[in-house]
């Protein structure tokens, strides 16, 4: 397939050239056009680059680790800039917003998701950016809820990891930030599903919403929330989440190792 | 692939402009991308085995009456015992597996989802974005577009940009593979490829009158990239991305001073060998050798040095690309490497003002100088990298410590006039095999006289100009005699017979200076004209007279500053009818008698009229 586009491309160059219209114009926004998309396809790659590298970083050094966050880090940097250039064409805008929102989310730079959602959404409904670009406006609408479980599964990290007794006041107000981001996950997936965007991006978030109920909340509901009327009330939302999960389209069945039989016991939460 | 094809392809995308930009465009766009999932909890082994005993599946394995009750706790709902209870996950899970073949609730997880890497395409149809091939023919459409735009006849038939053009597609064709399989290390060659292409239409835009040939052309792009692929560190990712980092840094910089150093010398390649090629692949494969040696380039001078010694030791590959790669030369990566490496330690630890750019034009007149004796090296188990390298040090450390001693020396020379010393000392010193194969080479002794003598003019009675005068004899003598002015005994560091003469010169000059202005009825007591030129010629002289008798030279010192004082006073004392030349004269005439071991005459009017007539 893409030798043929390949010859395709040829053989429109062929023709090309046999026609005097066709010549060479000293264009200079042809140039900047192609140095522009040149430059978000670099920066996708870069980002590639590093993801693989962060897949493979568990057993590396902390010095490598921070040398990974910190490529994220200004990777973002760099994307967010290029996006903000208006003389950029309007589709590559949208996919150096999504590259930046993205290495900021592996980044783990919270703060720099936050200052580039509200532009990039801005971009996005100025110039019918969900039909020009359904993917990258999507993504642009997820990534900081996803990123946002991401955060808090810091905090759920660091929970598990101290001794000290978890209070109710605080684990409720983590489950209900969990809660906060899974449901706009969650209402985000119908409508992805009937974009022009490709099927595979549903997929994934939806992917993502089954890693947070199966690991993130139930870690947290298991293991820290101390028994009560409240742990009762989040194990049943779990449930809840389970079940809206599977009944929606897009690939419903959840992937191995989250099952009913991996959720917190709903028996005795008195759920319905 | 074909080349021919891949240079049709790029002449095609400039032609195309719009439609190229905007077919690239909607590729780069709609490319797939990747889409990262979210993280982990990080658990430990308690919280491991507490959820999932308190999972809806798992519970009913620790309820009462149950094999494993006894080492849960019924009243709080946690484990008693970890270690045992965490056996019995990995136990249950494995029969869970085992039993769970139909896959109840669950299906079996794409590979990729597995592997954690995730590609979301654009659009649901099925609009395939260009192949990475033609995205590189694109990348070069676009270098090529920059240049055509501020001179269009760049591309001009039988043109060196279609000539760079064609080295390039044939470079690509090699080194890329054609399936559009990229990784890491073909997207860097990619890279490298593009910035040499880049660096390649600078040159032939900076030298309109440059005549070259595809082949030459190709086998330098292949000789500067391909040697920098095949390094690309296969194993670790910090090493990737460093390695990825000084190339970036460097590679541009480097290929452009490749093709410059040919442009610059169109006559020293022509032929069919084009052994130059070689050389250029080694060097470039030994700069970033070196800057990683280096910590990574930290600040600018690393950088700059280390391109400006790459700069100088292309001129010698370009010229005399024997020296690398001739009979006797030894394995071209390690000189290359040895020579960038051995000159840059050399100069990072030199002292000022040697320390900067200095140094590094220093150190380019000693690689010339010495790779043109390279020959004299060959079976004197001595390599001449490495000579380079002792001999950048020794100027440096001298002519450094001279201006570390006499502070004021700074205010005398200029940078061209500290680079000449060096220059003059090397040419003329070089060209004596004996000179630069023994012990201690004679062009460190040359030099450390004069930077003795340079650190004793605390008055500052000599001008830069007049140092490399001095420089210019004194190697030239030394050239003539070796180890005799400069060294009567080689195993002895203290026998320095010229630097004794000319610090003895300068010390009775400086005498002079310091006699107070005489008052008012004795002003036939004139200054001084023991400075400047005439002290110049003075010493010149004396190193000429002495050169060839050191022992003779080293009885008679004392006469010989005895005689510079008699004659000053004497000219002193008579202004009006005797001046610098007769000063000189005079001196030139009692010389050689003094040498022979007669003390100098009282010298008198009618005296000195004598001796000029």
């Amino acid at each position: 397939m893409r030798l043929l586009k390949t010859k395709n491309l040829l053989i429109l160059a062929f023709l090309c050239l046999n026609l005097t219209s066709c010549t060479f114009m000293n264009n200079s926004s042809i140039v900047k056009n192609i140095k522009a998309a040149h430059q978000l396809s670099s920066a996708d790659e870069q980002l590639t680059d590093l993801y693989e590298k962060k897949l493979t970083m568990q057993r590396k050094s902390a010095f490598e680790k921070l040398n990974i966050m910190t490529s994220f880090d200004s990777l973002a940097t760099d994307s967010a800039k290029a996006a903000e250039n208006k003389d950029r064409e309007y589709k590559t805008r949208l996919g150096f917003y999504r590259n930046a929102l993205t290495s900021a989310w592996q980044a783990k730079n919270w703060q720099s998701i936050n200052v580039f959602k509200g532009n990039a959404e801005k971009l996005c409904n100025e110039d019918a950016g969900f039909d020009k670009a359904p993917r990258d406006c999507w993504m642009i609408r997820v990534i900081p809820n996803l990123a946002g479980l991401d955060e808090e599964n810091e905090d759920v990290t660091k929970m598990v990891h101290a001794s000290a007794q978890v209070d109710i006041e605080e684990a409720n107000k983590l489950f209900g930030k969990f809660v906060f981001n899974m449901n706009a996950i969650i209402a985000s997936l119908p409508g992805i599903d009937k974009s022009s965007a490709n099927e595979a991006l549903g997929e994934h978030v939806k992917l993502n919403a089954w890693k947070a109920l199966c690991g993130q909340m139930t870690t947290l509901v298991s293991t820290l929330f101390p028994k009560s009327s409240e742990k009762n009330q989040a194990v049943c939302a779990i449930q809840d989440y389970y079940k809206e999960l599977k009944s929606m389209k897009l690939r419903s069945d959840p992937p191995i190792g989250c099952s009913t039989r991996v959720l917190p016991d709903p028996q005795n939460a008195g759920c319905n | 692939m074909n080349p021919a094809l891949i240079l049709f392809g790029i002449k095609a995308v400039i032609r195309l402009a719009k439609a190229g930009q905007e077919a690239y465009s909607q590729s780069v766009q709609d490319a797939p991308i990747i889409f990262p999932t979210i993280d982990d909890v990080a658990t430990n082994r308690y919280s491991i085995v507490s959820n999932f005993f308190k999972a809806a599946g798992y519970s009913k394995y620790v309820k009462p009456g149950t094999e494993y009750a006894e080492y849960w706790d019924q009243t709080n709902n946690t484990p008693i015992d970890v270690d045992t209870l965490f056996i019995a996950v990995v136990k249950i899970q494995t029969e869970d597996k085992e039993d769970d073949q139909n896959g109840e609730e669950r299906i079996p997880e794409r590979k990729e989802t597995a592997a954690g890497l995730i590609f979301v395409k654009q659009w649901s149809s099925s609009t395939e974005p260009l192949s990475p091939i033609a995205k590189v023919i694109m990348t070069a459409g676009d270098i090529a577009l920059e240049y055509i735009g501020s001179n269009p006849s760049i591309l001009g038939v039988g043109g060196n940009g279609e000539k760079l053009l064609g080295a390039f597609a044939t470079n690509l064709s090699d080194l890329l593979p054609n399936n559009g399989n990229y990784g890491p290390q073909e997207r860097f060659t990619e890279r490298l490829l593009g910035v040499t292409l880049k660096a390649g239409f600078k040159t032939v835009n900076d030298n309109s009158e440059w005549v070259t040939n595809e082949e030459h052309l190709e086998k330098l792009i292949s000789a500067t990239v391909k040697p920098i692929v095949e390094n690309y560190p296969q194993t670790g990712i910090t090493e990737a991305m460093q390695y990825e980092k000084l190339a970036d840094v460097l590679i541009g910089p480097a290929a452009g001073a490749a093709m410059n150093t040919l442009a610059q010398n169109p006559d020293a390649y022509f032929g069919d060998k084009f052994e130059q090629g070689t050389a250029f692949g080694a060097l470039t494969k030994g700069l970033l050798e070196a800057a990683a040696k280096k910590d990574g380039l930290k600040d600018q001078f690393d950088k700059e040095g280390l391109l400006e010694l790459y700069t100088a030791a292309l001129d010698v590959a370009v010229k005399q690309p024997e020296v690398f790669i001739g009979h006797g030369a030894g394995n071209v990566d390690e000189l290359s490497r040895d020579l960038l490496t051995n000159c840059a330690t050399k100069l990072k630890a030199a002292k000022p003002p040697f320390n900067g750019r200095v140094g590094t034009q220093l150190a380019a007149a000693v690689m010339n100088a010495v790779s043109e004796n390279a020959h004299n090296f060959v079976g004197t188990g001595k390599q001449w990298e490495q000579t380079a390298g002792d001999i950048i040090e020794e100027i440096t450390r001298d002519l450094g410590g001279a201006f570390e001693q006499n502070k004021n020396l700074k205010t005398v020379f200029n940078n061209d006039q500290l680079i000449d010393i060096g220059r003059i000392v090397l040419t003329r010193v070089s060209s004596t095999p004996a000179m630069i194969l023994g012990p201690k080479e004679a062009v460190g002794e040359v030099v450390s006289a004069i930077a003795q003598a340079m650190a004793a003019d605390d008055k500052l009675l000599l001008s830069g100009n007049d140092w490399i005068e001095i420089a210019k004899v004194a190697a030239n003598e030394a050239a003539k005699n070796p180890a005799r002015l400069f060294k009567l005994d080689t195993t002895n560091n203290n026998q320095a017979l010229a630097a004794d003469l000319m610090k003895g010169i300068l010390n009775k000059a400086g005498e002079f200076l310091e006699q107070p202005v005489p008052p008012a009825p004795q002003r036939n007591l004139q200054y001084s004209v023991l400075f400047g030129s005439t002290l110049k010629e003075v010493i010149v002289t004396v190193i000429q007279h002495t050169s060839g008798n050191p022992q003779q030279a080293k009885g008679n010192q004392q006469k010989v500053f005895d005689l510079i004082g008699q004659v000053n006073t004497f000219v002193e004392k008579n202004p009006d009818k005797f001046g610098n030349k007769e000063w000189l004269k005079i001196f030139k005439k009692l010389l050689s008698g003094v040498l022979n071991g007669e003390n100098p005459p009282d010298l008198t009017e009618s005296k000195a009229l004598e001796l000029l007539s």
